[in-house]
């Protein structure tokens, strides 16, 4: 189950941040106290502004905590943050105590800081600098009543620090149910829209959790519960988090009726984070291939491969390429050659390239050896069922090959020619490639004299020209709503800075002030302005 | 607990004179018996949707699955599509995986009536709900003779080599595939009869008695043809096939569509700038 790890992972590192993987190699200075600190600040100020983004911002800073912290440091951290009422707290000590210590790393710069700070670019960086300035002296009382008000978002933050750091040590995952449990419980328990986004976090952990443990279909029923429970509190992360978790598990169990139908009923909030969108949208290009919906699917994996991180969750874009390439094949398309160069995919593409190969030269004998020489590695990646539909598509790729290259065949020459096994089978395969659109021909009889008896032949009709219909405004119109699309979207993704508008709405003011002019001087203006203009 | 024993003996008692009726073929009989077992499994405490575990459980489970087991072969027998729907509905837990299927131990009919549901969903047309069901089967059920088949039939279907459809028929791998086969010669016949009228632009009528199976006279033919395509044209001996779509050009400019697109662009450049 490689895909879904790295789905797993595709989740837990955000976008913008370095893959957790990458990250361990190049040893950085060990996480203390005061990285975690940063991070709560974040989050105090989130849940005081009411700015997701800075909780994003928090969780996206995470990733290098979680690899890296000790569990020494985030013990500190529990007893710093958790309140001593808090239901698991002694059992979360507990874990954090039983836990190895990670080797020491040698120095070097830490990585999170850095990316986050280039993508969020130069803008985000004044806000944030004051920040860890704050703490210090006359501010203090201030920050310790900012911490209480935001003391379920603190805790939560922890809790998931902690989930997080257990699991990625490894170790009795059947262990740690109880506490997973129990923190979800807690989390659950409130009722702060300041708190969906790490509440969502935690309900991923818990879920994965007991996935490791072999008891996924545990969670099914509290899911499903959560789902509704999101929906009625308008709390769309949690929403897509848990509607994702329920068809990851159903997906992972074949259980294809109930997820379709799940996701039939339900409505996935697409706005609200990026990478949970593009796993859906994979589990939805799946479902769609598996009930033969292959337009639907092909364009939900398009998007799905678009909308997903550049650098990061390399086997997550590798699961959604190959199920892509068998998709197109499926279509009756074929996948272009730069698909299987993709960099870091190539090694796990080769055996569908292989396969694409023999559909793309219509041969049977080479695609049947082809599958059975992969076979292992299809069923891995579980698509070897979706393969098993391909055959008659590679007898389509022959025949229109056959189609192209000869205005007039008899037919006994086709089934030589695509190795298919009686004239009377073959006759009717042709008249189901025509019915099928896949050819443009027809069948005949041979005139009398030629071949004798009721031989028949496939005659190609004429190729009519294409420009002389509509079809090429329709493709150009398709392509130009696309692309309308696209600027659209982009535009609505854009963030407008709250209150940015009042700060123009001043200026407009003053100079508004300033503008009690007279009409000369006014139209004075207006020709300097113009003046100007003509000069740039 | 007393009812519950007092159904439990009852109900294999009615089971096995279910059975023998409906191995002798006398299916009033066997429907009868059905209707009073099926009430009999309703006390059952055991059974979906209660699912609740008692001593008694294994044993109540074991004899509904066993009559639905025959619920579905009769039904299959009868050619009764809904009920054959509906029983294969109810079987289905006692099959997947989950708490009914791991308290009992596997069931020599599962195959069996597995492939007979996926012949179902093959002659019902429903191609997506028949690739749902094999996603659920493991490698090792696929290949079992009773469900190959029917994955065989799809690819005969879908390339559309309609002649071994027709073959397999003659070798089943279980003897009540055969009583809904018949159904699907009826679906084959259709779908040839859709390929020959965009394949050919006529042929002869002893050709298209051969291909659509109807070979025992050139009446059946004519009937075939007044209810499913009217528009065929016989002469004669020829049949000839009237090209609904023949290649359509161009008539007038879609001015309608092109007016809406360019207001479109406009409307939508206009935001941009």
């Amino acid at each position: 189950m490689e895909v879904d790890k790295v789905t797993a992972a595709a989740t837990a590192a955000p976008v913008s941040a370095p893959a957790a993987d990458d990250a361990t190699p190049k040893a950085a200075a060990p996480i203390t106290l005061a990285d975690i600190k940063r991070n709560i600040g974040f989050i105090v100020r989130a849940t005081e502004s009411n700015q997701h983004r800075l909780t994003l911002r928090a969780i996206r800073n995470t990733t290098a905590i979680r690899t890296r912290v000790a569990p020494a440091v985030l013990k500190e951290a529990v007893m710093a943050y958790v309140p001593e009422t808090h239901p698991a707290r002694a059992q979360m000590l507990e874990t954090l105590d039983a836990l190895p210590a990670p080797a020491v790393e040698a120095a070097a710069e830490p990585p999170s800081e850095a990316a986050s700070m280039e993508v969020e670019g130069e803008k985000e960086k004044d806000p944030a600098a004051p920040e860890g300035a704050e703490t210090p002296e006359p501010a203090k009382e201030k920050w310790e009543e900012k911490l209480s008000l935001a003391a379920p978002e603190v805790e939560t933050y922890v809790c998931m620090l902690v989930l997080a750091v257990v699991l990625r040590s490894g170790g009795e995952t059947g262990a740690l149910l109880p506490l997973a449990n129990a923190l979800l419980a807690r989390v659950t328990s409130f009722n702060r829209r300041t708190l969906d986004h790490l509440a969502s976090k935690v309900l991923f952990y818990c879920s994965l959790a007991h996935e490791r443990a072999g008891r996924a279909s545990d969670m099914r029923a509290p899911l499903l519960a959560l789902h509704r429970t999101c929906c009625l509190r308008h709390d769309e992360i949690g929403q897509a988090t848990a509607l994702n978790l329920l068809l990851r598990q159903m997906l992972s169990q074949n259980l294809l009726d109930q997820a379709y139908k799940l996701a039939s009923k339900t409505n996935f909030p697409e706005t609200c984070s990026n990478n949970q969108f593009c796993r859906y949208l994979y589990y939805m290009g799946r479902i769609g291939a598996l009930q033969l919906d292959y337009t639907d699917a092909h364009a939900k994996l398009t998007q799905c491969a678009r909308k997903a991180p550049a650098n990061t969750a390399l086997a997550f874009r590798t699961a959604v390429q190959r199920l892509t390439v068998i998709v197109q094949l499926l279509l009756g398309e074929v996948p272009e050659r730069a698909v299987f160069n993709a960099a870091g995919m190539r090694a796990a593409l080769a055996p569908y390239l292989q396969l694409t190969q023999a559909v793309r030269l219509g041969d049977l004998v080479e695609f049947n050896a082809a599958v059975q020489q992969n076979k292992a590695t299809f069923q891995a990646d579980r698509t070897y069922t979706l393969i098993q539909r391909l055959a008659h598509n590679v007898v389509k790729a022959g025949l229109r090959k056959v189609n192209v290259a000869y205005s007039r065949i008899a037919l006994a020459d086709v089934r030589a020619k695509v190795r298919l096994d009686s004239d009377a089978g073959a006759e009717f395969i042709c008249a189901r490639a025509i019915r099928d659109g896949v050819i443009d021909a027809s069948i005949e009889p041979v005139e009398k004299g030629a071949g004798g008896g009721a031989a028949r032949c496939l005659r190609s009709r004429e190729q009519g020209d294409l420009y002389a219909t509509d079809e090429p405004q329709r493709a150009f119109h398709r392509r130009v709503a696309f692309c309308l699309d696209v600027h659209n979207g982009a535009v609505r993704a854009m963030r407008y800075p709250e209150d940015a508008y009042k700060r123009d709405l001043e200026r407009a003011k003053r100079k508004g002030a300033l503008e009690d002019k007279t009409e000369e001087e006014l139209a004075k203006e207006i020709a300097e302005d113009m003046d100007e203009d003509g000069a740039l | 607990m007393a009812p519950v024993q007092d159904g439990l003996s009852q109900g294999s008692a009615l089971l096995q004179s279910l059975k023998k009726s409906a191995e002798a073929g006398d299916m009033q009989a066997a429907n009868a018996t059905l209707s009073q077992l099926k009430l009999v499994l309703i006390n059952f405490p055991s059974l979906p949707p209660g699912g609740e575990e008692s001593a008694t459980a294994k044993a109540e489970r074991t004899l509904a699955r066993e009559v639905l087991e025959v619920a579905v072969f009769m039904s299959a027998r009868q050619g009764d599509k809904k009920a054959l729907a509906r029983h294969m509905a109810q079987l289905k837990p006692y099959y997947l995986d989950g708490q009914l299927a791991t308290s009992l131990p596997d069931s020599s009919n599962r195959l069996p009536l597995l492939g007979l549901n996926l012949i179902f969903l093959l002659v019902e047309n429903k191609l997506a709900d028949f690739h749902s069901e094999l996603e659920l089967m493991s490698d090792e059920d696929r290949s079992n003779e009773c469900v190959m088949f029917p994955i065989r039939l799809e690819q005969y279907l879908m390339v559309g080599s309609y002649n071994q459809v027709l073959a397999a028929k003659d070798h089943v791998p279980h003897q009540y595939y055969s009583y809904l086969l018949s159904n699907l010669v009826d679906t084959v016949r259709e779908a040839i009869a859709d390929c020959m009228s965009t394949a050919y632009d006529s042929m002869s009528v002893k050709d298209a008695q051969t291909m659509l199976m109807l070979p025992a006279s050139a009446q059946e033919l004519k009937n075939f043809v007044a209810t499913f395509h009217p528009e065929w044209k016989i002469f004669d001996d020829k049949v000839v096939f009237q090209h609904a779509a023949a290649t359509k050009k161009m008539q007038e400019i879609p001015s309608m569509r092109v007016i809406t697109e360019t207001l479109s662009y406009a409307t939508e450049l206009e935001r941009i700038v």
